[in-house]
């Protein structure tokens, strides 16, 4: 790292975005992967970027961190341009696929990792406790199961102490306990006011852990803003139970509520607040055994979106 | 730059069977070749440590493609590592695997096959070996930045077998056509081979060879450069 690209790094830091992604565009062949991404990302705030199969995220994601350049549009991270944050330790990333090198332990490519960034990395031990590989640091990298190896993989995007963390697909590996901890491990690092920026193909998993939510599709940005706004758009979550004698036009009146169904013996309710339908339920006394409440279909929820778009509401 | 170098030089000190199958066949070879005349000694000696010094450098260059294919340079490129610094260090790991085939082929060269050179001209012929090594093993570099996996060990062999057979590494030139001799006198393996065996027969290093060598350690590093910055798009 160059003493100049540190010292610029300082002098364009104030007040600039953390990303700054303009009218991105990138086409693979006939692939047209981005078409027209923009997005700006606070110092600070943790963002995740929704989106299924295809939509165009790693792509983006890849933009982003400077592997290579989109065919138009501009990205900018604190103000630079992105190899140049990353040369100036601004960044840690974790890509979505990528195995590790053989011949080196978990502790060496850590400590490793950790080293290029200079004085900013917090201890190496302390890093291999957030990612809950200190177990692991004398093995081999190369010797390690998907879900561990994935775990190196986080620890090596925090290694750095970089302000901003860029994370594909972060948990895909993972089983539930590790998918867990490695969420509190990333708010906890956010909460230290560092940025934080996610994709995901769960919206349960971007609400839970993101202050904003942007949804790609298509290789479009169709929603970006808060969880809350972006479930209500999505059709929210669904609140389902046994069907008994519950009238149909007092469930509709509950809050929340968009639409009710019954299917199977099961009444199921459409809510943007599934919380407050579940309080109001309790509250009015209706019966509601075998209670389930979960995130819309992911689906359904781009379909809702994607339509909505079209017609020149969100995104 | 020091602890990237450190660390692949510690996953290389780890490929224990990589490490010794590359230095089987040129001590295989060396013990083969029969004695003769000094002039015989001298050739059997640096085309020997040559070779194993040509096969390490040009394997360091292919393991970098296989590396690319595991990540590895797309990790490297996300930390602050400078991309010159990650360079360097790969071509200085050529340069460090290249002692272990000059110094053993030395060794039993010394001691077994009592080849008769002064202090002096040991000296002067393993800094031949050493540093006659470079351009190759920054074609090496170019190999593995340019090619995928598989390509570069089909072109790595080539560059290996191809250039040392070309270059008379150990059959003299006087068997090829006149063509293939003037064409000859252009490869760097060639000019590796004629560089060394001067100095190592106490001459002065001879003109031709000397700027064969470093037209090609000029053409070469432009080439790693290049393949280094293409690579990186696509990494
Ligand atoms: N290197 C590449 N060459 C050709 N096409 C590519 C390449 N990378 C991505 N694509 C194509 O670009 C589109 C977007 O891919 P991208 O990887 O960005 O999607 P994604 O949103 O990350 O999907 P996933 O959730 O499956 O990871 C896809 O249609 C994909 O096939
Ligand atoms: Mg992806």
């Amino acid at each position: 790292m160059t003493k100049s690209a540190v010292s610029e790094a300082v002098a364009t830091d104030a007040g600039a975005p953390a990303v700054s992604c303009e009218d991105l565009v990138k086409s693979f062949g006939r692939v047209e992967a981005v078409r027209g991404v923009r997005f700006a990302v606070r110092p600070g705030e943790t963002v995740a970027v929704l989106g299924p199969n295809g939509a165009g995220k790693s792509t983006t994601v890849h933009m982003m961190l400077g592997l290579f350049p989109p065919d138009a549009g501009s990205i900018e991270l604190f103000g630079m341009a992105p190899e140049k944050a990353v040369r100036a330790g601004r960044v840690g990333a974790m890509l979505q696929e990528g195995q590790l090198v053989p011949r080196v332990t978990v502790g060496e490519l850590v400590g490793f990792v950790a080293g290029t960034y200079g004085s900013q990395a917090p201890a190496v031990p302390h890093t291999l406790e957030l990612a809950q590989i200190a177990d692991l640091a004398g093995r081999r990298v190369d010797k390690l199961s998907g879900g561990q190896m994935q775990r190196v993989r986080f620890a090596l995007a925090l290694a750095g102490g970089a302000r901003l963390v860029v994370l594909d697909e972060p948990t895909a590996a993972l089983d539930v306990e590790s998918r867990r901890q490695l969420w509190k491990a990333m708010r906890d690092y956010a909460a230290k006011g560092n940025t934080v920026v996610f994709t995901t193909h769960y919206l349960e998993e971007a609400d839970d852990n993101a202050d904003r939510i942007i949804v790609i599709a298509k290789g479009q940005v169709i929603a970006d803003g808060p969880a809350e706004e972006i479930k209500k758009a999505a059709g929210g979550r669904t609140v389902a139970f046994r069907h008994e004698d519950q009238d149909p036009d007092e469930l509709a009146a509950l809050p929340g509520v968009n639409e009710v169904k019954v299917l199977h013996g099961r009444v199921v309710l459409t809510t943007t607040d599934s919380d407050a339908t579940v309080a109001a339920l309790a509250g009015a006394g209706l019966p509601m055994r075998d209670l389930e409440v979960a995130g819309a279909d992911l689906e359904d929820a781009f379909v809702a979106l994607t339509s909505a778009s079209a017609e020149g509401g969100a995104g | 730059m020091p602890a990237y170098l450190r660390l692949e030089l510690r996953r290389l000190a780890r490929d224990g069977g990589y490490l010794m199958a590359s230095l089987v066949v040129p001590v295989a070879i060396y013990l083969f070749l029969g004695q003769g005349s000094h002039g015989d000694l001298v050739q059997n000696l640096v085309g020997t440590a040559g070779f194993g010094a040509l096969g390490v450098v040009v394997t360091n260059g292919t393991s970098i493609a296989e590396d690319r294919s595991r990540g590895w340079l797309r990790l490297l490129r996300l930390t602050p590592l400078s991309p010159l610094d990650v360079v360097v260090a790969r071509g200085l790991c050529a340069m460090v695997l290249a002692v272990l085939p000059i110094a053993l082929i030395s060794l039993l060269g010394a001691f077994y096959k009592h080849v008769p050179l002064g202090a002096g001209e040991w000296v002067a012929t393993l800094l031949a070996l050493w540093f006659g090594i470079a351009p190759l093993a920054l074609l090496g570099l170019s190999v593995g930045y340019l090619c995928e996996a598989r390509m570069a060990q089909v072109v790595g062999t080539l560059v290996y077998v191809g250039l040392s057979l070309l270059g008379g590494l150990f059959v003299g030139l006087d068997s090829f056509p006149g063509w293939l001799r003037a064409l000859a006198k252009f490869n760097p393996v060639y000019g590796y081979g004629e560089f060394t065996r001067k100095v190592g027969e106490g001459g002065a290093p001879p003109a031709l060879s000397t700027f064969v060598l470093l037209a090609w350690t000029a053409a070469f590093a432009a080439l790693a450069a290049f393949a280094y910055r293409r690579s990186g798009r696509y990494s």
